[in-house]
């Protein structure tokens, strides 16, 4: 699609959305408006058709006031009194209508004449016809005229169309519920319609008297819309009875048209409304309200109804319309020229571009493009241009190139041919290879972020257990320094007291503190060992390699021990070679530690007359290294307890269970020590035959 | 401050030892120890008051503790050692403290011998203290 089309159809539709927005709010308002006038004319018709029946139920009122007459009453009474004492009433009265009946309608008889000139004709005239023609100056009562309680007239404003009314609905009808309101009907005499009300008359008792009966002019109802005013030039107010009559119109009507079956009339539910229906050709908006009555006064069969043309109703809607069309149709106008222009600028040069583009393509170099304008077109042009001039001399010198190492690669082909094809294979042995190991690669890594991570956690572990064993450590050391002063005094005191410095002892006295003695002496060496523990353990126990000749040390631990093993009763042996042996690696005040230590064991777990070996020979398993052996005759370790030696505290079960003396933390410190020798000592033992324990030093290399 | 202890003098030519020592049970086993092997001996418990003694009694030899209240042993050491008149005077270090860093730095500042209490009984030390006394004497 081209950039012109395109922009048109975008401007185009933003256009038919705002157009669109446009009248749909129209069509809103249209709503809003027809709501508000139909509501509107519906309060109205309500208001008006209240005034009527208000005014029916005056009518009525009236006629009551009038019947309450004392000269009506009284006549009455004479009436019905002369009536009752007739032999046969109905024959009478018969006889009477009948005659009536038959008298042409301009004749007057005497009997008439007599009851339309008596007192009380002359009194229902003065009310009913005078009063208004003197007042207004027009009639509103057609006719007025009483009758006896057995129907028969006694009164009459002018001549009644019959003289007995009994048989007539509206008479029984007044009787028995005090009034009655009859169907229009067509007053020969005034040549106008009226509706006929009738009245019940009784005295101040209660007593039935008769009927009076007046007619107003349909007219004088009609007079209240006449009056009203009206809200459109064209606004047309009906009266309609139930039965879809037309009884009045503001507008040229026939009287009693039927106009139920016109489309307005089917519109009209029981409940006072509004809606829009056609008329003649014309749409016209009706509202409408029923009668109702008037407090005890029943409604009248009329409904009132205002009928709008909404060609007026709604003249701010159409004229709203207007003026949107109008103004839409000059934007779009308005657009249309704008976009040719616009695309006329847009496009063009873009044309010139595309077909200068389109020739390069074809290979021809030397185009041109002239665009004046300093727009981003215009600089699109002069990129264009200078791409052209850069593609046509880069273009040149390819050319000569290509020329030049097209000769030099075909010989290079051959050659590479041969090798590729040799490639080929090698190329896919060595894909598979490369995906095994990069399979291998992708799980080494995954394990080696795992073993990063864990010992990560571990360094953590590990620095807080350092924390807590060093913290405990310095504990141990205080703890054993505050205990040597006191050991120390109880010592001293002991030995003085058995050398005799505090007098001659006892036998049993001497014997006593000699148990002290030594067992103060196993206190300062669990004192001694716990200090060397403290000391490792917080790596405050120094050491100073250098060279160290072990047959030296070993015979130096043997003398030191010698008094103490005459003691035990043990025989110590040393066992080395003639040829003096090549000296070691160490540090040898802690080895002097470790072989007093081993040799304190053996001592301590070897019973009396048993015999402790030192040997120091090259060992066998490994020349290079010296192996010292602590050979006993003691009791051994159980086999399955041998791998336990050396932890701090171990002591073995056998010697548990035999109370022999001993911290269980000499070997501990061997082992610490040999730790720091990259050695570790070795146990054969066999309980109750003996242990033999061994270690092996590197030979110094000189 | 703790009261100083005087020893009635056994012999005048015997030769006096001057015990500095804090704990007074272990001083008072010492001075009895001493004096029974017809010594003279002065006790005193601190190192301020230790080292007094040494300037006014000229001491043939000084058994001396190394933790003590005040000024500690190592410094009464290094101040006799600093002292011309008094360097010559041997000194034997009596001390709880075993490790080999506390027993080098007393060699260091001119201890003659170093005695671990617990390891020792008085009559070794004794022993230890005739073997310089009786050097002198020679």
């Amino acid at each position: 699609m081209r950039i012109g089309t395109r922009l048109f159809l975008s401007f185009f539709l933003i256009l038919l959305i705002m157009a669109g927005a446009g009248f749909y709010m129209v069509g809103v308002y249209q709503n809003a408006l027809r709501d508000a006038v139909g509501q509107g004319s519906v309060f109205l018709a309500e208001d008006k058709i209240r005034h009527i029946d208000k005014d029916i139920f005056q009518r009525i009122e009236e006629i009551q006031l009038y019947s309450n007459n004392f000269l009506l009453r009284k006549a009455l009474q004479e009436s019905n009194r002369g009536f009752e004492s007739m032999e046969d009433v109905q024959a009478h009265i018969q006889e009477k209508d009948t005659e009536w009946v038959s008298t042409p309608k301009e004749v007057i008889t005497p009997f008439m004449e007599e009851l339309i000139s008596n007192e009380i004709s002359e009194s229902l005239r003065q009310e009913f016809i005078g009063f208004w023609e003197k007042k207004h100056g027009y009639r509103v009562y057609g006719e007025a005229f009483a009758t006896n309680r057995y129907g028969a007239n006694i009164a009459q404003t002018g001549k009644t169309s019959d003289y007995y009314q009994a048989d007539e609905k509206w008479w029984q009808e007044a009787k028995e519920k005090g009034f009655s309101i009859g169907e229009m009907e067509y007053d020969g005499s005034a040549e106008v319609w009226t509706i006929p009300f009738g009245v019940r008359i009784e005295d101040g008792e209660g007593t039935f008297l008769g009927v009076i009966k007046a007619v107003p002019f349909v007219r004088e109802f009609v007079r209240e819309v006449e009056l009203t005013t009206r809200k459109y030039e064209t606004t047309e107010i009906r009266l309609v009875t139930f039965e879809g009559k037309l009884v009045y119109s503001t507008h040229a009507f026939q009287f009693l048209e039927d106009v139920a079956g016109n489309e307005f009339f089917r519109n009209i539910k029981p409940e006072s409304g509004f809606f829009i229906a056609n008329e003649g050709g014309r749409e016209k908006l009706f509202a409408y309200a029923h009668s109702k009555g008037f407090l005890d006064v029943p409604e009248f069969h009329w409904i009132l109804l205002m009928a709008h043309d909404t060609q007026e109703v709604f003249s701010s809607v159409h004229n709203l319309q207007r003026a949107l069309g109008i103004i839409g149709l000059v934007l779009a106008l308005g657009i249309l020229v704008l976009l040719a222009v616009l695309s006329r600028a847009i496009s063009k040069p873009v044309q010139i571009l595309m077909e200068g583009a389109l020739r390069i393509a074809n290979g021809d170099l030397s185009v041109k493009i002239d665009i004046p304008t300093k727009d981003e077109i215009g600089q699109l042009a002069l990129a264009f241009n200078e791409m052209t001039e850069r593609l046509k001399t880069s273009y040149e010198n390819l050319e000569l190139k290509v020329r030049e190492r097209t000769q030099e690669l075909h010989g290079q082909i051959q050659e590479l041919d041969k090798t590729a094809k040799l490639l080929v294979g090698r190329d896919w042995e060595l894909s598979k290879t490369k995906e095994r190991e990069q399979d291998r690669l992708g799980e080494l890594d995954a394990i080696s972020k795992r073993l990063v991570k864990r010992d990560f956690e571990l360094l953590q572990t590990n620095e807080l257990l350092r924390e807590m064993d060093e913290a405990k450590s310095r504990f141990v050391s205080i703890a054993a320094h505050q205990l040597r002063t006191p050991i120390s005094a109880m010592k001293w005191s002991v030995q003085m007291l058995l050398d005799g410095d505090f007098g001659k002892l006892s036998r049993q006295a001497k014997k006593v503190l000699e148990e002290t003695a030594f067992t103060l002496e196993r206190l300062i060496r669990l004192v001694g060992d716990l200090l060397n523990v403290a000391r490792i353990e917080e790596g405050r126990f120094g050491f100073s390699f250098g060279e160290v000749q072990l047959e030296e040390l070993c015979k130096k631990v043997l003398e030191e021990n010698l008094p103490n093993a005459k003691k035990c009763k043990i025989t110590l042996k040393l066992s080395i070679p003639a040829k003096p042996l090549p000296p070691v690696y160490g540090d040898s005040d802690n080895l002097l530690l470790v072989l007093e230590n081993f040799l304190e064991n053996a001592l301590l777990y070897t019973p009396q007359g048993g015999v402790v070996e030192f040997i120091v020979r090259r060992d066998t398993r490994n020349h290079k290294k010296i192996r010292v052996f602590i050979k006993d005759t003691g009791i051994g370790i159980p086999e399955f307890q041998q791998g336990l030696v050396g932890q701090k505290f171990f002591r073995a079960d056998n010697v548990v269970r035999k109370q022999i003396g001993g911290t269980g933390l000499g070997l501990y410190i061997v082992t610490k020590i040999l730790e720091r020798h990259h050695t570790t000592f070795e146990v054969e033992s066999e309980e109750g035959e003996g242990s033999t324990f061994s270690f092996a030093l590197p030979i110094l290399d000189r | 401050m703790k009261k100083n202890t005087r020893i009635k003098q056994k012999a005048s030519k015997s030769p006096l030892v001057l015990i500095i020592e804090d704990e007074q049970f272990l001083c008072n086993l010492m001075v009895k120890k001493l004096m029974k092997s017809s010594l003279k001996v002065e006790g005193r418990f601190d190192g301020e008051t230790g080292f007094q003694a040494v300037v006014e009694k000229k001491p043939d030899i000084v058994l001396l503790d190394l933790l003590l209240p005040g000024i500690d042993g190592f410094e009464v050491l290094r101040r006799l050692k600093q002292d011309e008149g008094l360097k010559k005077i041997p000194v034997i270090i009596l001390s709880n403290l075993g490790e080999s860093k506390d027993i080098d730095r007393a060699m260091q500042l001119g201890a003659s011998a170093y005695l671990v209490k617990a390891e020792h009984s008085p009559e070794e030390v004794v022993g230890k203290v005739w073997e310089f006394v009786g050097k002198k004497r020679n």
